[in-house]
């Protein structure tokens, strides 16, 4: 019976081998394999040329949370940066994506695509293609000085707000899009039945259709908020690299700097700052959340 | 799909694009071999006051078949390349980098990198020297360079008696305004005093290269201190003046193309031959001036060397020897307008490209500086990386 039983579980994993076999070897070499790499090089000392030194030590972790570095700080300010990308996508996305579900009729399927076409295009020609819309010249500013609304040209490019105004616009779409699931799986008898009991439309949406769409923001928090931590490349073209995220003092250190063993440390360290944040989202967020990134 | 596959007219399409495609592949391997010289139709060819590389060195270079060179995309004229590759044999196959720092952790996580040729500044030199991860210049190899690069180049402190390096162009690190919008007859200009503290001028549309030992060390220039120094002292002070321009710097990027051609920013720190070589995009009047403070500024050689992984170090001496060559330097120049070491190219650069490269007045290179390792070595580069980032707060 035993033998029976292990060798159906044998048969079991053999037929998913087919299936998730060459994902899960993609991940293990090109995911996990480089993450090992990187925290083993993290415990590896810094020669005085940025040389990695056979010898392992705490040193780089010490210098990085207790030697009175910038990088904690930096770390803080990545994650202000990315909250408040996240709060505002949120603010921007829930409306649309609510509006799409309940009043997109036929062209729900249209308006979702026009959502998610950006993100078709490269991340680096939509960052240019915000630089050509509120830089100066700009198509924003000239329009605004067409119409006389202001008389010189608004510094909106290479400021922190900058910064946030480039995270939004490109990790927008992915707030909306787990939203949007969240409100198409609402069962429309629960809508109906509040109606039926009374409910005004805006407690209907506090009280059934917000706790229902849980998963769906904290997933779509988790999507934005992951890259926008991670980023550099938005503060380094869009905020002119003017005020660095996390991302930037870890390329500051290892190209520059060519510290690679101090850079590995702050990776990990970001690393484990996000996993950590992930955790709480989803503890917030319930299972759902990981459904609808999914 | 069977039907497809059964259709024998499918097959021959599918057949020949794949020969086609071999074909392609195979032409492409086999770059200007039809046309390559021999030994002698090569020394036969050269112009006059040009000298051949040894035989051996030509040898060895076309046996290698391949040149892997690692330089700036899009700056060298493309001619340079092809016509090498036509008159040897010898394929190119170019890699980029996006700076000289990125290209540098390249080596340093892989030191056997194969290029032939990697085209770099000083302060790479020197750790590429320090790691023995530089093969020595072969003099014998190179007798265009021997005769026509300048007898002070040779002895430069980066690299004296070029054992290491070959000097291609010089760079002059300082600022170029757009006479557009800033009035050239300033009494600070050109001056460091402008860059420094003429804000209310240039409204803020000032940008500085994304470098920190190039911008601390012009800083360093400004405050009249060598732009190698250590002293604690004269750092916090450069220090102090960068605090206070940040909120007048637009950004920091170290070649802002788009946003100096737009006319979104009005002054930028940096080589200034990169910009005056923009003039020729901007219309029939260059709106871009050259600026060089009388303090002098951060010089920027651009040398060549040969890194210890490279396959065929024969083919970048057979490459120096004929880049050296008057009319090939001449090519180079006219091309991207920089200044040079060569003594016999003078009379062969164009009038308009002399007149666009507005070279700095005779001298003025003797107060300049090049950084040199105290800058971005131990201490000296711990405290400029503080400065750096207390900078980007």
């Amino acid at each position: 019976m035993v033998a029976a039983k292990n060798d159906m579980k044998r048969k079991t994993h053999l037929h998913l081998l087919p299936t998730v076999g060459p994902i899960t070897i993609w991940i293990f070499f090109f995911v996990f394999a480089p993450v090992a790499v990187i925290v083993a090089i993290s415990f590896f000392a810094t020669g005085s040329g940025g040389e990695i030194l056979p010898r392992l030590s705490l040193e780089n972790y010490r210098l990085l949370l207790f030697g009175g570095s910038e990088y904690p700080r930096a770390v803080i300010r990545s994650i202000l940066y990315a909250l408040v990308t996240n709060l505002i996508c949120l603010g921007i996305g829930y409306p649309m994506a609510f509006w799409i579900s309940k009043y997109g009729g036929k062209f729900k399927a249209l308006l979702l695509f026009l959502v998610i076409v950006p993100s078709w295009s490269c991340y680096i020609v939509r960052i240019y293609a915000l630089k050509q819309l509120v830089g100066y010249p700009g198509i924003l500013n000239d329009f605004l000085l067409n119409l006389g609304l202001i008389s010189s040209p608004i510094n909106i490019l290479y400021t922190p707000a900058a910064v946030v105004l480039g995270l939004i616009y490109i990790w927008l779409p992915f707030m909306v899009l787990p939203i949007y699931a969240s409100l198409e799986g609402i069962n429309p008898s629960l809508l109906e039945a509040s109606l039926d009991l009374g409910a005004t439309p805006q407690w209907q949406f506090l009280t059934i259709t917000l706790p229902l769409t849980k998963g769906g923001i904290f997933g779509g928090a988790i999507l934005t908020f992951i890259p926008a931590l991670g980023d550099w490349l938005v503060p380094l073209l869009i905020g002119g690299n003017r005020v660095w995220m996390a991302g930037n003092l870890i390329e500051h250190y290892l190209v520059v700097r060519g510290k690679i063993a101090m850079a590995s440390s702050m990776a990990v360290i970001l690393t484990a700052t996000v996993v950590l944040l992930i955790y709480v989202f989803i503890k917030l967020g319930g299972e759902e959340s990981m459904e609808r990134i999914v | 799909m069977l039907k497809l596959v059964e259709n024998r007219k499918t097959w021959v399409f599918i057949g020949g694009l794949i020969f086609a495609l071999a074909v392609s592949f195979m032409g492409s391997g086999l770059v200007g071999s039809a046309q390559a010289k021999t030994y002698k139709q090569y020394v036969a060819s050269l112009p006059d006051g040009c000298q051949p590389v040894p035989r051996e060195c030509f040898e060895q270079a076309v046996a290698g078949k391949t040149f892997a060179m690692y330089d700036w995309a899009a700056w060298w004229p493309e001619e340079l390349y092809k016509g090498f590759e036509k008159e040897f044999g010898i394929k190119i196959v170019r890699d980029n980098y996006p700076n000289l720092d990125e290209a540098l952790a390249k080596f340093r996580l892989n030191p056997k990198t194969p290029y032939d040729f990697w085209l770099t500044n000083p302060k790479s030199v020197w750790y590429m020297k320090n790691w023995k991860l530089l093969e020595t210049v072969n003099h014998d190899w190179i007798p265009n360079v021997n005769r026509y690069l300048a007898g002070d180049v040779k002895e430069a402190s980066w690299d004296k008696g070029y054992n290491y390096t070959v000097l291609t162009t010089l760079g002059y690190d300082a600022y170029v305004i757009n006479k557009n919008f800033i009035n050239k007859d300033d009494s600070r200009i050109p001056s460091w005093k402008f860059l420094f503290e003429g804000w209310d001028v240039y409204k803020d549309r000032l940008v500085m290269r994304n470098e920190m030992n190039r911008v601390i060390g012009n800083t360093l220039k400004y405050l009249g201190y060598s732009l190698n120094s250590t002293n604690p002292k004269e750092l916090k002070e450069a220090e102090d003046v960068l605090v206070r321009l940040k909120p007048h710097i637009m950004a920091f990027n170290s070649w802002p193309k788009r946003a100096v051609m737009a006319g979104e920013v009005w002054i930028v720190e940096g080589v200034v031959h990169d910009y005056l070589s923009l003039g020729k995009l901007a219309g029939p009047e260059n709106p871009f001036v050259p600026c060089y403070p009388p303090k002098g500024c951060l010089l920027s050689p651009m040398l060549v060397v040969m890194p210890k992984g490279g396959n065929n170090p024969a083919a970048c001496h057979l490459f120096l020897n004929y880049l050296y060559r008057p009319d090939n330097f001449a090519t180079l120049i006219n091309g991207v307008a920089y200044g040079h070491g060569h003594t016999g190219v003078n009379g062969l650069i164009k009038e308009k490209v002399v007149k666009w490269m507005t070279p700095p007045e005779a001298g003025y290179r003797e107060k300049c500086e090049v950084l040199l390792p105290p800058a971005f070595t131990g201490q000296g580069e711990k405290l400029r990386a503080a400065i750096w980032e207390k900078l980007k707060k």
